[in-house]
């Protein structure tokens, strides 16, 4: 029965060439873009190598202090100071790191400017983050207790400057100060927060140590929970530091807002603008929307087509219906056509998706992003797919349904 | 004839509700990018007000060190001292936000009972040298200055007509302050100064004057901008980030040429656009295959009505212009309903830096395009009708 | 008034050659009302699509109100159709999501008049066939009656000195189709209209004034 379904499916598709090539430019088109939006999206916020303990790890990425009525306010990254002394002091935490935002600074090759972003950490970073070590080791507590001048670099940065040679012993020299080469790791794009950078070296290698006293800006902070359950302990342990905050300035801003968030809350908080908890909700409606948006055009354009495809065939409807053919069984035979065209779109599709992917890799258009597809993407993708196939099928298959057999055999509809 | 085809599309109106909708939203698609795509051109035929050629920027890092305001002057006076020593150094100049960077100054402002927006930079009196900024009115700053009672100001020409109109505003205070403030009072006019570059909307800009030596208002800025002599290349670079590792170590420099920051700041505006250009573009494309496909198939279930007409005396013409007509009124229908959605933005001012000029450019030109497309689709179809064999199509059968 | 001279309809394509008409000679006066009779396949439909200008025939030579119109441009033809010729078919061949009103008009679509003479002219259309209170019917509110009817009063609003009619009442039971040809006969008689008219009914056929007989694309009498 399905064989004979799909054989028939096969020769209608290939009868109506015209029909078939709109319908799979159509499917494989919006896949496309929903396979590269969705693998935007787990690169940014998927567990990708150096973050694989991410599922027990929160961040503090911003502060933002106000005015009692919320009028004035202040929105930065939170300092070392306030890091060291709340979020440190969490008693539930396994582990706590801090360290600086990623900076621009440069070094100089023979005479050549070498941009590079810099990071300064601490022991703990290295031990939280799984970084890929292509030769080396961390940073360790030690490094940082003793301003040890080391430097671990990234993949593409040891290219650069020692055109892809080993790195070990070698020195590099910025603003001023000379740092060893302890080790190399692989590239983490610019889109994670956490451990992006270019170099990393030990937070006491600042050139003074005033960075000690702020209260904001320019650090950031990462917990590793015991496990996932944790986690809201880690929360609640927080906010009750943050009851005891002392507030650099309390006459202008006597209120503190803050949180420890997973990265895509992070985002959410930002998109909030000053809420105290993030509601993810909002985020996440945002991006099923603007999904969405992008699929009815597509969506309404197939299910036209669909309907010209079975309005072509309405006299051939007509025949078979006056032969006894069931509605049911002319809904089966579209559903089966409509399946395989869907499958056949989503194939063209996910290939396409992974020629554009790697194109965008190539063109470095997102520094160090290498987007890739996996199988998570591989069922969301899938899945879209298929709601796809199904609001795009549905409503011409019950338009087909109720064609009445007179009416399709004079080849008409109203 | 229009009369009688808007009939005959208003009672099929169920069957063509689809393709409306399909216009209706191309149609959504479509003005969003072009409303984008116009903004941009509008924006960038206006002047920039300023030449970023051969001047670079220094941003200086003090490492969020506490240091007294004399401090700070003393040892930003060593680095401009060893900055001007440079033989390829021409001019040094300081400002609070840099052309082409992210932070922004603004404030609003009650004026008049009129809320305006206004962009403030803090600068030195070489900025005019170092960006080449044109004086259309009045002067622009001067070392004298330092003695003035007032806080003195340079306005561009787009505040200066928001403020005064038609009248001359030098020597007139911008606006009242409070009590206990400085006043304000404009010494000069420029052209223009978009520190967003040629691609962001045009804004009421003010410069204050920054001293490098008043300890007590402390003005200093913490960005220089130097221009630099024709034909230093990026070498130079390292020779200058060394000498000022030298004069003051324990700050940090970071060194970038504003030629560079303009591109990377173009490309920052562009993405989206081409991102959305791109989409939009294959959306548009999938939408015409499908309308082609659409009334094709409309033109063989229809070949009866075709056969008729031809019988009743139409010509070819009559029946081409016919088809094609008809999809032109559908798109129409679909595109009637897309107009009345999006004259709501201007009419609500709901993003009010986009004026209703690059609004309504913008839907003339969607307008226009979702006809083409239409026309453009309709040929192939409208030709296969006049194809359409008038006594097969009234056979008998 | 009409003038066939050896009208010759051959179908040819790569391997087969059909003739559908050969060797016919006809001639048609004004105010007459002709039938032309046959079986299915004999040719007749042919004849009257070239008769009606709607079809060109491979030979021979038509001639409408004295002048040889067989080898005119499709502008010219069209033209001749709406003017000089009315049209009524077996399947009425209404356009659905039309009203009464507006499918009479059609055909004055295709001359230069205003909306307000149209409708003048399709409503007194209509009145001649009595159907002037089923102006804004749509066909399928409509009888099979009813419907032909308005295809008569769209063949006539333009006031044709001749109707062409394709076995008009083929889809009509014989109440319906009496009705029909009193109307044909009616226009015939009052307005000097033509009228050529194939069928396959005898009894229709009868109430002409002359039968013309094809069989096998060949004029039998």
């Amino acid at each position: 029965m399905i064989r004979n379904y799909l054989l028939v499916a096969v020769k209608v598709l290939w009868r109506r060439k015209f029909f078939t090539f709109i319908s799979l430019f159509g499917i494989s088109f919006t896949l496309l873009v929903l396979t590269v939006a969705t693998s935007f999206l787990d690169h940014t916020f998927g567990p990708h190598a150096p973050e694989l303990k991410q599922d027990r790890m929160l961040g503090v990425y911003t502060v933002r202090l106000t005015s009692d009525d919320g009028s004035f306010q202040m929105t930065d990254k939170p300092g070392y100071k306030f890091l060291n002394e709340y979020v440190r002091t969490i008693p539930s935490a396994e582990k706590v790191s801090i360290f600086s935002d990623f900076t621009s600074t440069a070094t100089y090759r023979k005479g050549e400017e070498v941009k590079l972003y810099i990071r300064r950490t601490d022991g703990e970073y290295w031990e939280i983050l799984d970084f890929e070590f292509l030769e080396g080791r961390p940073i360790t507590r030690e490094d940082e207790q003793k301003a040890n001048f080391v430097a671990v670099i990234n993949e593409a940065t040891r290219e650069k400057l020692f055109n892809g040679e080993s790195a070990m012993g070698k020195s590099i020299t910025m603003e001023g100060q000379n740092f060893n080469i302890i080790g190399v790791v692989k590239n983490a794009p610019i889109i994670r927060m956490t451990p992006f950078s270019d170099v990393w070296v030990p937070l006491s290698t600042f050139k003074t140590s005033g960075y000690k006293e702020t209260f904001t800006g320019g650090f950031m902070a990462a917990i590793l929970a015991k496990s996932e359950q944790d986690l809201d302990l880690i929360r609640s342990d927080f906010k009750a530091n943050l009851t005891k905050v002392q507030l650099p300035d309390p006459k202008k801003f006597p209120r503190i807002l803050t949180g420890a968030d997973t990265y895509f809350e992070s985002f959410a908080r930002n998109l909030e603008g000053g809420a105290d908890d993030p509601r993810t909700g909002t985020l996440i409606s945002i991006l099923v929307l603007l999904a969405v948006m992008f699929i009815i055009l597509p969506t309404i354009n197939l299910v036209n087509i669909n309907i010209s495809r079975i309005m072509e065939r309405a006299s051939e409807i007509g025949v078979r219906k006056a032969f006894g053919a069931s509605s049911l069984t002319l809904v089966g035979q579209f559903i089966v056509e409509n399946i395989l065209l869907t499958i056949i779109g989503g194939l063209l599709g996910f290939i396409l998706s992974s020629l554009v992917l790697s194109y965008i890799n190539n063109t470095g258009w997102i520094p160090y992003a290498q987007f890739g597809l996996n199988y998570r993407i591989f069922i969301y993708a899938f899945l879209m797919m298929i709601i796809f196939g199904i609001i795009s099928g549905v409503y011409p298959a019950w338009r087909m349904s109720r064609l009445h057999p007179v009416e399709a055999l004079k080849g008409g509809m109203k | 004839m229009i009369r009688h085809l808007l009939k005959l599309t208003w009672n099929r109106k169920r069957s063509n509700f689809l393709i409306m909708l399909e216009i209706f939203f191309a149609f959504l698609v479509l003005y969003v990018v072009t409303t984008l795509g116009v903004f941009y051109v509008d924006n960038y035929n206006k002047p920039l007000g300023f030449s970023y050629e051969n001047v670079w920027s220094i941003v200086m890092d003090t490492q969020q060190q506490s240091i007294a305001p004399q401090q700070k002057i003393e040892k930003t006076q060593q680095l401009l001292l060893a900055l001007k020593s440079f033989d390829e150094v021409e001019e040094v100049g300081g400002m609070f936000i840099l052309p082409f960077s992210a932070p922004d100054y603004n404030n609003n402002y009650r004026i008049n009972g009129r809320k305006v927006s206004v962009h403030i930079n803090t600068v030195t009196d070489e900025l005019k040298d170092v960006l080449d900024l044109k004086i259309t009115r009045g002067r622009w700053f001067e070392k004298s200055d330092e003695a003035a009672k007032a806080n003195l100001v340079v306005i561009n020409e787009s505040l200066s007509k928001e403020l005064f109109g038609d009248q001359d505003p030098i020597g007139k205070p911008l606006f009242e302050v409070g009590p206990g403030e400085k006043e304000k009072i404009v010494v000069g006019v420029i052209a223009e100064f978009r520190k967003n570059g040629e691609l962001a909307p045009l804004t009421n800009y003010f410069f204050e004057r920054a001293s490098m030596y008043d300890t007590v208002n402390f003005t200093l800025p913490s960005q220089l901008v130097i221009k630099l002599r024709p034909g230093t290349t990026a070498q130079f670079e390292e020779k200058l980030v060394t000498r000022l590792q030298n004069t003051v170590g324990e700050w940090s420099y970071e060194v970038e040429s504003l030629a560079e920051a303009h591109r990377s700041h173009l490309l920052f505006y562009l993405t989206p656009l081409i991102v959305l250009g791109i989409i939009a573009a294959f959306l548009i494309l999938g939408v015409s295959l499908g309308l082609i496909g659409v009334i094709w198939q409309n033109v063989t279930a229809r070949a009866n009505e075709i056969g008729l007409r031809r019988a009743a005396g139409a010509t070819l013409t009559h029946i081409f212009t016919q088809i094609l007509l008809e999809l032109l009124l559908i798109a129409s229908l679909g595109m009637l309903l897309g107009v009345l959605l999006v004259m709501q933005f201007p009419l609500l001012g709901i993003i009010d830096f986009i004026s209703a000029k690059v609004y309504m450019t913008a839907l003339v030109i969607s307008v226009v395009f979702i006809y083409l497309v239409a026309i453009i689709c309709g040929l192939y179809p409208s030709w296969l009708a006049t194809k359409v064999q008038p006594t097969e199509a009234l056979h008998a059968e | 008034m009409i003038q066939l001279e050896n009208i010759e309809k051959v179908y040819r394509t790569d391997t087969l050659e059909t003739v559908a008409l050969s060797g016919i000679n006809l001639s048609i006066r004004k105010g007459e009302f002709v039938s032309i009779m046959g079986p299915s396949g004999s040719g007749k439909s042919t004849l009257l699509n070239i008769i009606g200008l709607l079809d060109v025939a491979t030979g021979g030579k038509v001639s409408l109100n004295e002048k040889v119109v067989s080898s005119h441009k499709d502008r010219d033809l069209a033209n001749l159709r709406n003017r000089e010729l009315g049209f009524i078919f077996q399947k009425f061949h209404l356009i659905n999501d039309l009203r009464a009103i507006d499918n009479v008009e059609i055909p004055l679509l295709y001359r230069n008049m205003s909306y307000k003479e149209r409708r003048k002219m399709a409503e007194e259309a209509l009145e001649k066939v009595g159907l002037i209170s089923r102006t804004s019917h749509f066909p399928s509110q409509l009888s099979g009656g009813q419907q032909q009817r308005v295809a008569i009063a769209r063949a006539i609003v333009g006031k044709p000195k001749i109707l062409l009619a394709d076995e008009p009442t083929g889809n009509l039971d014989s109440q319906m189709s009496d009705e029909i040809m009193n109307i044909l006969k009616e226009l015939n008689q009052q307005e000097q209209t033509t009228v050529i008219m194939v069928t396959h009914d005898k009894r229709m056929a009868d109430m002409t004034d002359r039968i013309i007989r094809i069989f096998d694309g060949r004029q039998v009498a």
